[in-house]
């Protein structure tokens, strides 16, 4: 924050604070009554009211332990906040100053840097493989020390709960003691204390509400109105597997998710469990902080290993097994259609049994398409082919499931793995605006021409009369795992990311014609960025055996085995593209809280950090905060006169003058300032 | 510690130097009260503030001379450019904190005093006041407020 903006908002605090103090110091009777001012006791009886001061300062010293109650309540909850925010940041680096994860990202981003440089030096090629397995140690050294806070958490949790329901048996029994003694006259003062002291305990824990009964007795009651000790203490459970906080005499399956029980040690703890929709889509930093930062790593993770070339992302957050129909809204006789490059659409309808799972299983048979639930919860739906179109021809099925309709592009450039992965032919003719592709120079209608896929099935394309080139992309884009675009300069290109390329003329030469213009050699056409012998020719990160590729994640991404282990070395022909891939600033990543969009890879691990640590420092701030508050309600309250009302009255009206005076001279710096930066401008 | 500084020290000094003085007895002035913050006393909290905004009207003259006078901020020296850049970011923090504390004494008397208010008009009033009405007449219609505040503390 700028100097001035600092300024500026300390200046629209203080007005704010100076109109609320105004009206509190109007309310008190007589405070501006002259008559009553020259006095020199500090505090009268009024002469003709003969009202009992005594009874007004025991009220207010109520009040003000009510406050402190509160107000110890909501310190514990964020000093729980805080401590966890420490434990993350240490976990990342933040504390220290220092970021490994970040440090080696960009690590990784150097690596392949020098490895152009000298792409032949065996030490360039170790260096990258080397800076990869530190970034993924290290991604895999946060996962593992999250999971240690979880498990930390989880513990401090049941023991909460543990002193919680102690403590609400002791303060059950000092209220039938203290009831006793009113009612047979004997003193009730310590035992009171006593039961303060628990009330003070069970606020650490949770937030309660406090009514004082006429036989002595406190109502204790959550926010919500749960009775927590009448007519018998109750019994909170925290139940692991569901991770729900439940309560002896109340039907909720979880207090924590019903708002019902609120702030303590107990609610923050609770809130980090949270793995429903608001929790872990909420940028709200309180809710599942660890989920949210496995999910981003997760995501983080997944865009390294992603190969596809363009991505559409909902944000409506989904589960497998979810119905879409009484789930999420959608309606019976929805349709969704989906077109790869400008080809045939395909349309899948929504009916009353369509689960989550179902729609992602129709996804995933249309040719060149795939989808995912993606770290967030968000359905993902991604191309290989050149572009996609995602629509609605019936109802708003992906309108609701939070998808911006229309066409999606290719990446430009691509991602990392789609750079080291790619392998092509390119043209070298004009095809722009060709109407009939057997109008050029050596294609004839009937010719045809083989291509394969990492060794799968062998698709013939033919060349029929009449055929425009955006036929013919149509009909390669419709070919699993192919890709095909015209070039900027209008050049054909076909390409695959899914492992060998194999592509040979079959009926008459069309693919090497001078019409298509594609290189051969020997007769062969010549495959662009292929792998030469001994070299690993798709997945510089692979995920680790039993896993597909869209569920790439933290735990399971590796460096590719055969790389490591020295059997294979890295692709030269992708070096120069991976580089161009690792800078470019087309990355992005949405859910959990953060998005993030149009940065390159290590920017993206910045951005997720630097979230952190504005969240660490904010809840530091509100803990420090609170507590300084909580600290001068004790003190007040410590005092055996409890409060003095002429100086509390007086003490607002001088820190009232002082926020007035703080004002003014801000104001007057702010003045300085700005002649100062006129000056050197 | 008087870090009272007069209308008269900052004139004897040259005008940039002034300036840097200004603004670093103003930071005494605040990381003074910050200190005092941290428990609330009335008595010293009182003079302070008293001193707070004596000092501040000081200021102000000095900085509409500043305004009025180009010269002043045009013929800084590098050096005291430095001076005042490295002066401007410790006033940023502690003018930040002094913020804060300020804010959270406010929060914790608006607590006690809101109390102190609820509970005074809640509170019964006693016997009726007699008094005179604009008409000459005795009236004993008015009830005294039970409680009052000293405003002589």
């Amino acid at each position: 924050m700028s100097l001035f903006s600092a300024l500026n908002t300390a200046m629209s605090s203080i007005t704010a604070l100076n109109t609320t103090t105004r009206v509190i110091s109007d309310n008190i009777s007589n405070a501006n009554n002259e008559n009553y001012n020259a006095r020199k006791t500090k505090l009268n009886n009024n002469i003709h009211g003969g009202v009992n001061v005594a009874n007004i300062l025991r009220k207010v010293n109520d009040g003000i332990f009510k406050d402190l109650a509160n107000s110890i309540s909501s310190t514990e909850s964020n000093k729980v906040m805080d401590s966890i925010y420490r434990r993350i940041e240490q976990l990342i680096g933040t504390s220290r100053g220092k970021t490994p994860l970040i440090k080696k990202m960009n690590a990784l981003n150097l690596a392949w840097k020098s490895f152009e440089a000298t792409p032949s030096s065996g030490a360039s090629e170790k260096g990258v493989i080397q800076a990869a397995v530190n970034l993924t140690k290290e991604i895999q050294r946060i996962s593992n020390g999250l999971d240690q806070i979880y498990g930390d958490l989880e513990k401090n949790i049941i023991d909460s709960v543990a002193t919680l329901n102690k403590s609400l048996n002791k303060f059950h029994k000092l209220n039938i003691q203290i009831t006793n003694n009113a009612a047979t006259n004997l003193p009730t003062a310590n035992l009171e204390n006593l039961r303060d002291e628990q009330i003070k305990i069970i606020s650490k824990l949770i937030k309660v509400k406090q009514i004082k009964n006429n036989d002595g007795s406190v109502y204790l009651h959550t926010t919500t109105g749960l009775s927590l000790a009448s007519p018998n203490p109750a019994i909170f459970k925290w139940d692991s597997a569901n991770k729900a906080l439940t309560k002896s005499g109340s039907g909720s399956l979880d207090l924590i998710a019903d708002n019902s029980v609120t702030m303590g040690r107990i609610s923050s703890y609770a809130q980090l469990f949270r793995i429903d929709s608001k929790a872990t889509t909420d940028p709200d930093g309180r809710l599942a902080p660890i989920q949210k930062m496995r999910n981003k790593l997760d995501e983080f993770t997944f865009i390294l290993m992603d190969d596809s070339v363009a991505r559409a992302t909902g944000s409506k957050f989904l589960k497998p097994g979810d119905n879409l129909v009484t789930d999420h809204g959608l309606t019976i006789g929805d349709i969704i259609s989906i077109t790869v490059a400008g080809g045939a659409t395909t349309a899948i309808t929504i009916d009353a049994t369509t689960k989550v799972s179902d729609l992602l299983t129709s996804i995933n048979a249309i040719t060149n398409i795939s989808a995912r639930i993606d770290s967030h919860g968000n359905l993902q739906i991604l191309t290989s082919g050149e572009n996609m179109t995602i629509g609605e021809t019936n109802g708003t099925p992906l309108t609701k499931l939070g998808f911006s309709i229309g066409k999606y592009d290719a990446d430009k450039p691509p991602g990392f793995s789609y750079a080291y992965n790619e392998e092509h032919v390119a043209g070298n003719a004009d095809l722009r605006g060709v109407s009939d592709l057997t109008t050029l120079a050596g294609v004839t209608a009937g010719d045809t021409f083989d291509i394969s896929v990492a060794g799968g099935a062998t698709t013939t394309v033919t060349i029929n009369a009449g055929d425009s080139i955006d036929d013919l992309l149509i009909k390669l884009n419709n070919i699993e795992g192919v890709r095909a675009k015209l070039d900027n300069n209008g050049f054909l290109n076909i390409s695959t990311v899914k492992g060998k390329l194999n592509i040979t003329n079959n009926t008459n030469t069309p693919l090497s014609s001078t019409g298509l213009g594609i290189a051969a050699v020997s007769g062969n056409i010549s495959i662009i960025n292929k792998a030469k012998p001994g070299e690993q020719n798709r997945g510089f990160f692979q995920v680790k055996n039993g896993t597909v590729n869209n569920n790439a994640s933290r735990l399971n991404i590796q460096v590719n085995k055969e790389i490591l282990n020295g059997k294979k070395h890295i692709k030269d022909s992708s070096i120069s593209k991976v580089v161009v891939a690792m800078s470019s600033s087309n990355r992005s990543i949405s859910g959990s809280g953060i998005t993030v969009t149009n940065r390159n890879y290590t920017s993206i691990i910045s951005s997720i950090v630097v979230d952190l640590t504005k969240k660490s420092e904010n809840f530091g701030k509100i803990f420090a905060q609170e507590k300084a508050i909580k600290d001068m309600l004790y003190k007040r309250l410590r005092n055996e006169t409890g409060v003095d009302i002429d100086e509390e009255v007086a003490l607002l009206s001088v820190i009232q003058n002082s926020y007035s005076a703080s004002a003014r001279v801000i104001e007057t710096i702010n003045k300085m300032f700005d002649a100062l930066s006129a000056a050197t401008r | 510690m008087n870090n009272n500084i007069t209308n008269k020290d900052i004139s004897n000094k040259s005008k940039p130097q002034s300036l840097i003085s200004l603004l670093s007895s103003l930071i005494a002035l605040l990381e003074r009260e910050n200190k005092l913050l941290d428990a609330p006393d009335i008595a010293q909290i009182t003079t302070l503030v008293e001193e707070k905004q004596n000092l501040f009207f000081e200021y102000e003259k000095q900085v509409a001379m500043l305004g009025i006078d180009n010269r002043i901020v045009n013929n800084l020296t590098n050096e005291a450019k430095t001076e005042l850049k490295k002066l401007s970011e410790k006033f940023d923090k502690i003018s930040d904190e002094n913020e804060t504390k300020l804010r959270i004494a406010l929060r914790a008397s608006n607590m006690v005093v809101t109390h102190i208010a609820k509970e005074t008009e809640k509170a019964p009033g006693g016997s009726y006041i007699n008094s005179y009405g604009n008409d000459g007449n005795s009236h004993n219609k008015r009830k005294a407020r039970p409680i009052t505040v000293n405003h002589t503390l």
